[in-house]
């Protein structure tokens, strides 16, 4: 289950007190946590999952140092690292606010919460005998420290993404700055498997993920100028791509990122793909920032995306069928130019004419944003058909020219219908066909004019990466969402919120 | 020998719909055809007459798409696949055998992959919008699933769908 | 020296999630659950992980090795059990040793002398197979890791075996009667609930593996078994993997 962890607000005291209420022999009213809330010094989060609370804590500071006040989260839903994710919340929050120290203190008998509490390094250092007024059991109190205190800007996050084809991890500081990019097919394996890493190939994540992390720790290293790679001591947080893609790749990089969070403490976030094509410009582009609307093509997707703010998305349309990159694809095999052979076809096509052949531009009038290319595919088929039974030679720069004008009129002009009805100043273009050169004129050409600042992201960036998963990992992660445990890979994950 | 004859992209979706309509928990699917010939599209009437209300789409990238309805539809394609071993790379027969019905686009592809039972609908394209289906059982469930199938495409000339094509022999 | 151990098997239906403290080849067991749930590996095992750990006192720091069951079992299922104990130990820096999932059943049902059989659900009707010979508490592999129809299989034991032979394993719910026919009354259908890979007997496998196996390996190299690879490449694998420096010596 994905986590939300935000400050407690006055309409969670309701629930958060019939938490407390089954959790404390002497629960807090809600009278109590509202006045606490209200309170200077008082620090009060809560974990929500499905739009309920799951889960709080809450500090007080005093000078340098904290005192953690409840924990407590909802029955059925211990287990899988909330009360973590709290304590971690709450202890981030009282370090920022000068805390250096932080105590507790916890029933004698809660072994669960002394073990947690010792995980974060804090220790037991003395019993307030008969503390419990109501069960006459002693307090264990703890001490520890509360931590070392980073700066967003100075935060360190790796970020895996194993969602299709591409094994990456990346490691990023402040959620801008690249420190490692690494892509499995960058690795030299064979030193060390003596062989081929298959194409397709779940079997190639579950190979090929510690390699490509511990890679990705020695550039980060050297990128910071240390002799040693990094530590995963040294890092924040992790994020990991739990969606949408290939189920058996997914899973092993979900899983693998989830043994890490439990092994380092680390928060864990995640990440849907999609969100990481627009991410992609926003690691190139400065000038990125919502709201905007995104273009997202590639061999599995073609959706327009409207971000009104970080972090909310709304699916404008999509494909009904192919998606744009499986298109070209496609053509480019009917054309006897090989697979994948889009970036064949899209060469060919800039020697011929966009006009030789009269394609059909499906859905351009449809009123709405959705795409369909299946119709278009089936065009240029019969077509090929029909020259080949009439003796004709067939002109391939010219037919491949035509079907990409197909395919571009009508993304161009639903981009720039998205952007008149959304009314926003920036556009991006995200995936794989995003390295077409006819599709990053054309978008640009039609909307510049209208002051529509247009980003199409670095040809490194258009294929599939960890960097843009951890620029986009880094926003969820400052906004206090993760992953628990629990967490499972999601192949049909939308991108829209709520 | 062709066993039906289909005269649009929406008959073939008819045909799809149909062949739902006889479809239970379990059953696979297997369609063959060259691209254009309309799998997609027979796919996403098989996803209509099971009640999936989000859009079918193609699954070559995924490889694997599932759609809830009232049964579910595990929406496969091995179109990408270069050898049989991918197939248990994508966790294919664990697929295969999980709750719902199986899609196969491309199912053909690896003969020594077939699954013992269900059916085989291979599309060819004969004309512009037409398309030639035969079909093929794997197993007794799958003669079953033809025997209702044709009977229904019996009913379905309106629809765009002709059964006596080339003196069909079923 | 004392070193703790977690041990986990996603291969199978069954999430196996264990605790124990090894001194030489004395085995203490802190926790060993095995919970039968279908498709929620993911969702559970590292859950599962978390919760031993707690329920024990200790912290994910104080573990020294991981055991995984590599399969051969269900390929996604596989993969999450070994991927997560990748990542597991990664973080944590210590070593990661694979067992064979059909060695952690058969050392489970290892309490009795003579012959058991494995047979774990392969799918597409074949089972992944493997005897076994009990005697004194040790546990040998008379067969190689392979996967093979079942009429095949009970063929080839009614053949070879005229014991009786203790079977177990998740092929049993489908073919029970096919080994039934087979093997007459040599055939001994062990208690459902025998079936799984437990704790213990990954750890029983962990320890009876050979030593430089034992020392485990940097997370990297242990990888599932594909019984569809033949052994040849499995064993070369095998060879090339470099023992983690600092491992279980």
């Amino acid at each position: 289950m994905s986590v939300l962890l935000r400050g407690m607000r006055s309409d969670d005291v309701q629930a958060v007190a019939a938490i407390e209420a089954v959790s404390f022999a002497a629960p807090w009213s809600t009278d109590l946590f509202l006045q606490d809330l209200r309170t200077e010094g008082r620090f009060w989060f809560v974990a929500e999952g499905d739009g309920e609370v799951l889960g709080y804590a809450g500090a007080w500071v005093l000078g340098d140092e904290a005192h953690i006040l409840n924990i407590a989260v909802r029955d059925g839903d211990q287990g899988r690292g909330v009360g973590r994710q709290l304590f971690e919340m709450a202890r981030a929050a009282v370090a920022e606010a000068g805390a250096e120290r932080i105590t507790l203190e916890v029933r004698a008998s809660n072994v669960t919460a002394i073990a947690l509490y010792e995980s974060f390094g804090l220790r037991g250092v003395g019993f307030r005998r008969g503390y419990y007024a109501e069960t006459g059991e002693d307090a264990l109190i703890m001490w520890g420290d509360a931590g070392r205190l980073r700066a967003p800007d100075e935060m360190l996050m790796l970020a895996i993404e194993s969602s299709c084809d591409e094994t990456a991890v990346a490691v990023i500081r402040g959620g801008h700055e690249l420190l490692a990019d690494v892509i499995a097919s960058q690795v030299d394996f064979h030193a060390r498997f003596g062989g081929v890493v298959p194409e397709i190939a779940s079997r190639k994540h579950t190979e090929a993920i510690v390699e490509v992390v511990d890679e990705a720790m020695r550039r980060a290293g050297e990128a910071l100028g240390r002799e040693e790679p990094l530590g995963f001591g040294d890092l924040d947080a992790l994020a990991v791509t739990h969606g949408p893609g290939l189920v058996g790749a997914l899973v092993v990089g979900v899983s693998y990122a989830k043994g890490l969070a439990l092994a380092t403490g680390l928060p864990l976030v995640g990440v849907n793909h999609l969100e990481g094509h627009i991410f992609a410009n926003v690691l190139a582009d400065p000038e990125v920032a919502p709201p905007l609307v995104a273009l997202i093509v590639s061999g599995g997707h073609t959706s327009l995306v409207h971000m009104s703010e970080w972090g909310v998305y709304r699916t404008m349309g999509e494909t009904l069928d192919d998606a744009a990159g499986e298109a070209f694809d496609k053509v480019a095999k009917v054309l006897g130019l090989g697979y994948p052979g889009g970036p064949i076809l899209s060469e060919m096509a800039a020697e011929g004419n966009r006009d030789a052949i009269d394609f059909p531009r499906a859905m351009l009038h449809s009123g709405d944003f959705a795409f369909s290319l299946s119709g278009l595919k089936t065009a240029v088929i019969n077509h090929i058909r029909h020259e080949r039974e009439a003796g004709r030679e067939i002109d391939i720069p010219d037919l491949a020219a035509s079907f990409q004008a197909a395919v571009i009129d009508v993304q161009v002009a639903k981009a720039v219908r998205a952007v008149k009805e959304t009314g926003v100043r920036v556009f991006c273009l995200g995936g794989g066909v995003a390295a077409n050169p006819a599709l990053r004129e054309a978008l640009c050409e039609a909307l510049r004019p209208l002051a529509v600042h247009v980003s199409v992201p670095p040809l490194h960036y258009c294929t599939d990466n960890a960097a843009m998963i951890a620029a986009a990992g880094f926003q969820r992660f400052l906004r206090g969402e993760r992953l628990g445990l629990d967490a499972e890979a999601m192949p049909g994950l939308r991108l829209d919120t709520a | 020998m062709s066993d039906v004859r289909v005269h649009s992209a929406a008959a073939m979706q008819e045909l799809g719909a149909e062949l739902a309509s006889v479809l239970r928990s379990g059953d696979v699917v297997l369609l063959s055809g060259d691209l254009g010939a309309g799998k997609t599209q027979l796919t996403k009437g098989i996803g209509r007459g099971l009640g999936v209300s989000e859009s079918i789409t193609s699954p070559t990238f995924n490889i694997a798409l599932i759609h809830d309805g009232r049964m579910r539809l595990k929406h496969m394609d091995l179109y990408r696949l270069e050898s049989v071993r991918d197939l248990e790379d994508i966790d294919y027969f664990g697929l295969l055998e999980s709750d719902g019905v199986s899609v196969v686009e491309w199912g053909d592809r690896f003969p020594e992959a077939f699954p013992s039972d269900g059916v085989q609908l291979a599309l060819t394209i004969t004309g512009d919008d037409v398309r030639d289906v035969s079909f093929k059982s794997l197993g007794p469930r799958g003669e079953q699933i033809l025997v209702a199938l044709l009977a229904g495409c019996a009913t379905l000339r309106d629809h765009g769908i002709e059964t006596d094509v080339n003196g069909g022999t079923r | 020296m004392t070193t703790t151990v977690v041990a986990i098997d996603t291969a199978t239906d069954a999430i196996v999630v264990a605790l124990a403290r090894l001194e030489d080849c004395e085995l203490t067991m802190l926790a060993d659950v095995c919970e039968i749930a279908p498709r929620l590996a993911n969702s559970r095992v590292l859950c599962s992980v978390s919760e031993r750990l707690i329920e024990s006192g200790l912290r994910p720091a104080d573990v020294d090795v991981v055991v995984v069951g590599r399969g051969p079992g269900s390929f996604t299922g596989v993969r999450i059990g070994v991927a997560a104990a990748k990542g597991f130990a990664h973080g944590l820096g210590i070593a990661l040793a694979g067992v064979s999932t059909l060695d952690a059943i058969a050392w489970r049902n290892s309490g009795t002398d003579g012959l058991v059989g494995v047979l774990v659900d392969a799918m597409r009707k074949e089972v992944y197979p493997a005897l076994y010979r009990v005697s004194d508490g040790h546990v040998e592999r008379l067969t190689p890791q392979c996967v093979m129809g079942p009429a095949t299989v009970a063929e080839e034991w009614a053949e070879a075996i005229d014991e009786p032979v203790t079977l177990v394993g998740s092929g049993l719910r489908s073919y029970a009667d096919v080994f039934a026919g087979a093997l007459g009354s040599r055939a001994v259908i062990a208690a459902q609930e025998l079936w799984w890979p437990s704790g213990e007997g990954l750890l029983r496998a962990f320890i009876a593996l050979p030593d430089d196996e034992r020392q485990g390996f940097a997370p990297g190299v242990v990888l599932p078994i594909y019984t569809r690879l033949s052994d040849a490449e499995e064993a070369e694998r095998l060879r090339e993997k470099p023992a983690v420096d600092g491992g279980l010596s």
